[in-house]
């Protein structure tokens, strides 16, 4: 290397090293500064000056702010069903993602940003870009050509687009490493993710203007405040129906004692008024008179607004309420700061596609209906639909059956056909070539046996032989999968097997058995009975629970879902708690875990009562509500779970690997082997005495056969 | 009474002893205007075809009254007719070891007279003549006298001594192979002492035992099954099941057929009795070649007179066997024993309908033998087969047992256990191993095993008897119990020795013995406590039964009950196709059902074993109605197995 070419070198290490440096010397100082500020600021304001708008630097963490308390809003992309973010892979010209936000309509927004927060490729080249639009008008675009840290984008929300209940932001991003895009195929460097931890927040002026709105706005850790004491049946049920919802729409929610107030409350209304009048005086904002809620009937759902702050609260409840319909079409509904519940059937139908005619054994649903993603596509080498098959979203007691996906593939002149698969959670179940560019009807079978609770289908078009020069783009051909593809399902009411086929089993209706002693401490028995129920994809036509008093049998009469330590009239369950100790072992007998041993455990079964099957969950403990926040169930009829999700199931019918053991419980074998010495005795008399008898019998025959 | 002909003479020249007769014993007859011309000339055709003498032809066509015949046969010979019944002879002269040879040649010594021993003979056959001759040792002469005096006569004044020889001499002179002792002292010390064991096993190593008993039974199912595979394919070969060819029996001349005896055992049957012997009528053989015994008991009153008023041809011969205990059917056939002349015999149930050429393919088929073939059995099958259920099932039962299983034993060596009917014995051989046991329930199947132990050989042949399946549950219990209880004391009276059975038999055929006779027993007894352990864990999916299933018994129990018994339901569908009985195919299915039927008539076989074991469970025949309705056709138009 020559010294010109040396000094040439350094220097471009100077540009390279030393500038950024300096910018980020400078941003450090910004930043320092904005948190020393910070401690006096509300989080949304702190999270604001923390990112330059419209540039994108790092960001470490942001904090959320409480709608309630400090007029803004944050929704993250988790939030929204983007539990892993967005991530855009390959070096074809354009990804696209297009993610919406609802938004208040009763409320006067004061504005609103998009906070991307994103990781992409050292490598992507200066042309790599990352644009954030509404529709066609672009808001934002930024290089991507960085230094692979990770990076953060705000993006401005012009306030013409804050009017109507949705906003649709398209997120669009190139990712070229070289010039060359067959290159590019071959590097594995075209990436982009944009985190789950990016976010949506808007600002409001004013006081939430409605109930619905407020639903809007509550955030996605919702704080549940009971009174501390035992709850009314009706009382669990409301509350237990807003859980369910809640959890429903995918919001973690944490349950609290007066005096903590949350962002829902369900109380008397005494109770409440004087909750919200101590925290007045606490915090010397008391007008002097008492604060009233006012007249409100009983079982109402109400914003409720003091100067403190706004909550919605469920008052006096006496039926369970219709908390679902604010997620439903029925929400326009909820336009004042009032809403009376009112007992409701089929709620869950009302958002859902309807229910298989009672002589029917099979229905159709177009994948439009599904939220499925029908529109043109454009494939180079490869394009893929992936697909949840929501069973909340399925008409009550079907599972699906199998598919007809209709598609159009033009086949590029003198290529190869392109290829089409589809794979059911993971598992390919079909393959074919896509002939010609008219439409095909393919049927795709959906395994029973592949199934699981919700079915994750992905259809993948395969470009075999894709064309175009590598300095130019690849040509892309269109592919589309029809609307009026469609989903085949199939009521299927059979016995239950496993868990898997209890959502059909509840399909027509259920009782869920609660024992008394849950209504005593809601705090904890709600959220250990939600965290079931709101998980299992069983349709609830209403959440009543069938409170169990001590003593009592409980004798179903339909299916049902049962907690607690109940006793069942001539109950058939895989696993037995009147034989002491409970063990699960191999073939071996060799113990893989005692149950004693695992306290925070919840047994869950699949049991038969009176002819009637039901699931059954019952903690190890007493008295105990653990947490089993992953309890997913699977092919399984016994389950044991605790914190930590599902810790081992089994199959009682078919125990080929394990088996439930109570080595306390004495069966007839080892009760036999107690007494075997007296069982010999008794064994070899009667012996002796059956051969003596035949014998006798013997001798009987020939003395009677003498005279012949 | 003597009708003393005229110009009578005795003699003691043997060769004098059989005169020219002067005027040929047809024109006598037409003389005496006894038959027709017509008659005359079919029988002399007949004579030259069958090379009987005329008389046989005519009493067996039954053209002449027998007691007219003898008259005129005594007056063809000069010789005094004389009626038995009414002048008795001196039983002093006779010889009761010999009376099976009096009967045999229709001989009986008469009386001493003039220094030599008169005969009433009704054959004087030059076979007679040198019988006489050589029982006399001197002079002797005879006079005539009727075959049924003959035979009636013997009956009467020898009744105890028959009845002796048919109760108990196998019992005297074998009395290692008579179930006259239900179990030996020695067996039943075995047993004591296998139980007792046991019951110590089960209290020290309680699991480990039962693992074992488990495992025990589980072999034995696995080696039953295995061996029945064997059994069928090897039974499939054609080269085993085709023994005598319908042009082997078309190129046998009636004249070189041997006697045949036809014995036919009934009781309190007389509504069978007109469709038995038009099924014998039909046989095609020599008729004055048959010699047929109506085997019946004493108090079956009904019967007899129904035999009598039937005017059956005189070849038929009604043996009324003395009321005596045990009651049983291979008694009642010793006992005939002692009256037969074929050089051939065979049974037949009176419900039977043998195929017409059965007796000519049993005669070739001993020719075909070896030398030491003592006993042919003929298939037997149902002519009922579409009744019901359970004639379905039986069918599906004997198709696979005749057709296939017994070729097998027979191609292996292995002793067949035979089937109580249309076997056709070699009458020589058969007395001298001392016939039937009659305290053996299953005497055929004792039989066929007591052979094989004496080096004699047990064959089939490929010809069907068809048979009223059991169309009625009760009548079949019984009729399966007694089967079982029979199989029960075969193989207790041939395992009184095993080790002498097993150097007797050999390996193959001590455990082909074992399996088939011993396992059949077995594995009906056995049945119901698996049934019972695989429905308790089907409806209950307890986990009680788990420590008795280790994983290697497990396996082959789970090969037993899906592939063993599936095996069983597929041979079962493989039998019929040898008789194109296809449509009983799907029926195979549901033979599991039939197996419970067999494991309740084991039990009950057990039962009796111990309180009634040499008691007959009469099975009653004629229940089925599809007899009426075949019956005007001959049942030998069934379908014949083809040839493959």
């Amino acid at each position: 290397m020559s010294l010109q070419q040396s000094t040439k070198a350094c220097s471009g290490n100077f540009v390279l090293f030393i500038i950024p440096i300096i910018i980020f010397s400078m941003f450090y100082t910004h930043v320092s500064m904005a948190l020393d500020e910070a401690k006096t600021e509300p989080a949304w304001k702190r999270l604001e000056q923390a990112v330059v708008y419209g540039s994108a630097y790092q960001l470490d963490s942001v904090e959320k702010a409480d709608p309630f308390l400090e007029h803004a809003f944050t929704v993250r992309l988790k939030d929204l069903g983007y539990r892993k973010g967005i991530t855009f892979e390959g070096a074809e010209t354009t990804h696209e993602a297009r993610i919406d936000f609802s938004l208040p309509v009763d409320t006067k927004i004061e504005d609103a940003h998009l906070l991307l927060k994103y990781r992409v490729s050292p490598l992507l080249n200066k042309l790599a870009n990352l644009q954030v639009s509404i529709g066609s008008y672009a808001l934002e675009q930024v290089n991507l050509n960085t230094n692979g840290v990770d990076q953060a984008l705000m993006v401005e929300i012009p306030k013409q687009f804050l009017q109507g209940e949705n906003l649709q932001l398209i997120i669009r991003a190139s990712l070229p490493v070289t010039d060359d895009r067959c290159l590019d195929d071959r590097l594995n460097a075209s990436n982009l993710h944009i985190t789950e931890n990016s976010s949506f927040t808007l600002h409001y002026s004013g006081e939430i203007g409605s109930i619905r709105d407020a639903w809007t706005l509550l955030p996605s850790e919702v704080i549940l405040s009971l009174p501390n004491r035992e709850f009314s049946p009706a009382e669990f049920n409301a509350a237990w129906e807003l859980l369910d919802t809640l959890r429903r729409q995918g919001k973690a929610v944490e349950v609290v004692t007066f005096p903590k107030i949350g962002h829902i409350v369900i109380s008397k209304r005494e109770e409440l008024e004087k909750l919200l009048q101590q925290e007045l005086d606490e915090q010397q904002r008391s007008t002097g008179s008492q604060f009233s809620i006012g007249n409100i009937e009983p079982s109402t759902l109400a914003l409720i607004k003091s100067p403190v702050r706004s909550l919605i609260a469920v008052l006096d409840p006496q039926e369970t309420g219709a908390f679902g319909l604010l997620n439903s079409p029925w929400r326009k509904l909820g336009l004042a700061d009032r809403y009376r519940t009112y007992p409701v059937d089929y709620a869950d139908n009302l958002s859902g596609l309807g229910s298989v005619p009672p002589k029917e054994n099979a229905l159709e649903i177009k994948l439009g209906d599904l939220n499925i993603d029908t529109s043109t596509r454009f494939v180079r080498s490869s394009i893929k639909w992936n697909m949840i098959l929501d069973p909340f979203r399925l008409p009550p007691g079907t599972r699906p059956n199998r598919m007809f996906l209709n598609i159009i593939a033009p086949p590029p002149p003198g290529k190869p056909p392109f290829e089409f698969y589809v794979y059911l959670n993971d598992i390919m179940v079909h393959a074919a070539t896509l002939e010609n560019g008219k439409k095909q009807e393919i049927a795709i079978p959906l395994p029973q046996k592949y199934q699981e609770p919700y079915n994750r289908i992905q259809v993948q078009v395969l470009n075999i032989d894709p064309m175009g020069e590598c300095k130019e783009d690849l040509t892309a051909f269109p592919v589309q999968i029809l609307p009026d593809s469609s989903l085949i399902v199939e009521r299927d009411l059979k016995t239950p097997k496993n868990f898997t086929d209890l959502p059909v089993y509840f399909a027509d209706n259920f009782d869920v058995y609660l024992p008394a002693e849950y209504l005593q401490t809601p705090v904890e028995s709600l959220p250990y009975v939600s965290e079931v129920t709101a998980r299992l994809p069983v349709a609830f036509k209403t959440r009543v629970a069938e409170i169990v008093q001590k003593g009592e049998v409980v004798k179903p009469t339909r299916p049902f879902i049962a907690f607690g330590n109940l006793t069942f009239e001539s109950l058939e369950s895989p696993v037995k708690f009147d034989k002491g100790e409970i063990e699960v072992v191999d073939r071996d007998k060799s113990p893989l875990f005692k149950v004693d041993n695992l306290p925070g455990i919840t047994i869950a079964q699949i049991v038969k009562s009176q002819q009637q099957y039901g699931l059954w969950l019952r903690p190890a403990e007493e008295n105990a509500f653990p947490d089993i926040s992953k309890l997913y169930l699977n092919h399984d009829d016994v389950a044991f779970a605790d914190r930590t999700g599902l810790l081992f199931s089994l199959n009682s019918k078919q125990p080929t690997l394990a088996t439930v053991y109570y080595p306390e419980a004495r069966d007839w074998f080892a009760l036999l082997g107690k007494y075997r010495f007296w069982l010999f005795a008794i064994g070899w008399i009667a012996l002796t005495l059956i051969v003596l008898y035949l014998f006798r019998r013997a001798k009987q025959h020939r003395e009677n056969l003498g005279n012949y | 009474m003597v009708d003393k002909p005229s110009g009578s003479n005795t003699t003691s020249d043997p060769a004098s002893a059989v005169p020219a007769p002067p005027v040929p014993l047809g024109e006598l007859l037409i003389k005496k205007r006894l038959i027709s011309h017509q008659s005359l000339e079919q029988a002399l055709e007949l004579q030259k075809r069958w090379g009987t003498r005329l008389g046989d032809i005519l009493i067996s066509k039954g053209w002449i009254q027998p007691f007219a015949f003898y008259r005129v046969l005594a007056e063809q010979f000069k010789k005094p007719f004389l009626n038995l019944m009414e002048i008795p002879p001196d039983t002093s002269l006779w010889q009761e070891e010999e009376l099976d040879h009096y009967a045999e040649h229709l001989v009986l010594p008469f009386k001493y007279a003039n220094d030599r021993l008169i005969f009433a003979c009704a054959d004087p056959s030059p076979e007679a003549i040198a019988y006489m001759r050589k029982q006399s040792k001197d002079a002797f002469d005879f006079v005539i006298t009727s075959k049924f005096d003959i035979i009636w006569l013997i009956q009467r004044e020898k009744n105890d001594y028959l009845v002796d020889y048919a109760v108990n001499d196998l019992a005297v002179k074998q009395p290692v192979h008579s179930a006259r002792e239900v179990f030996t002292t020695g067996q039943l010390f075995s047993i004591y002492l296998i139980l007792t064991l046991l019951l110590i096993s089960l209290t020290l190593w309680p699991t480990p035992t039962l693992i074992g008993l488990n495992l025990f039974v589980g072999l034995f199912l696995f080696i039953n099954f295995g061996l029945r595979l064997l059994f069928a394919w090897v039974g499939g070969d054609t080269r085993i099941d085709v023994k005598v060819t319908d042009e082997e029996v078309m190129a046998l001349t009636d004249r070189e057929l041997p006697t045949y005896t036809v014995l036919v055992p009934m009781y309190k049957e007389p509504e069978v009795l007109p469709i038995v012997t038009a099924a014998i009528r039909g046989l095609d053989y020599p008729l004055s070649k048959l010699d047929i015994k109506l085997i019946l008991e004493e108090d079956d009153e009904e019967t007899i007179m129904a035999a009598k008023e039937l005017g059956l041809e005189g070849m038929f011969e009604i043996i009324r066997v003395p009321d005596s205990i045990p009651k049983t059917k291979p008694k009642a056939c010793n006992y005939a024993l002692q009256f037969a002349r074929g050089e051939l015999l065979t049974i037949y149930d009176a419900e039977d309908r043998p195929e017409p050429d059965q007796l000519k393919k049993a005669v070739i088929a001993f020719r075909k033998a070896p030398d030491n073939t003592a006993v042919i059995q003929a298939r037997l099958n149902y002519f009922n087969a579409d009744e019901n259920w359970l004639t379905r099932m039986f069918t599906l039962e004997y198709s696979l047992w005749f057709d296939f299983y017994l070729p097998a034993l027979e191609a292996l060596n292995i002793p067949i256990p035979l089937g109580g009917t249309s076997n056709h014995f070699n009458r020589y051989v058969l007395k001298h191993v001392d016939a039937w046991d009659p305290f053996n329930v299953t005497e055929d199947a004792d039989l066929g095993v007591r052979y094989t132990q004496l080096n004699y050989r047990v064959g089939v042949v490929n010809s069907t008897t068809y048979e009223e399946a059991n169309s009625h549950l009760g009548n079949w219990i019984r009729q399966r119990s007694r089967w079982i209880k029979g199989y029960m004391q075969t193989w207790l009276v041939h395992m009184r020795h095993p080790i002498r059975l097993y150097r007797s038999l050999g390996s193959i055929a001590f455990w082909g013995f074992q399996f088939f006779i011993g396992g059949a027993v077995l594995s009906a007894l056995i049945a119901p406590f698996l049934y019972f352990m695989y429905f308790l864990w089907l409806f209950t999916q307890t986990h009680a039964l788990d420590p008795l299933f280790p994983n290697f018994v497990l396996y082959i129990s789970l090969f037993n009950l899906l592939l063993g018994n599936g095996l069983l339901i597929y041979l079962s569908t493989l039998s019929v196709f040898k008789r194109h009985l296809h449509h009983l195919i799907p029926w195979a299915l549901t033979i599991p059902f039939y197996w419970i039927l067999i494991s309740i008539a084991a039990y009950r076989a057990l039962w009796q074993l111990i309180h009634d074991p040499f008691y007959w469970e009469k099975t009653v025949h004629g229940l089925t109605e599809f007899e009426h309705e075949k019956d005007s056709g001959h049942p030998l138009n069934e379908p014949k197995v083809e040839a493959r």
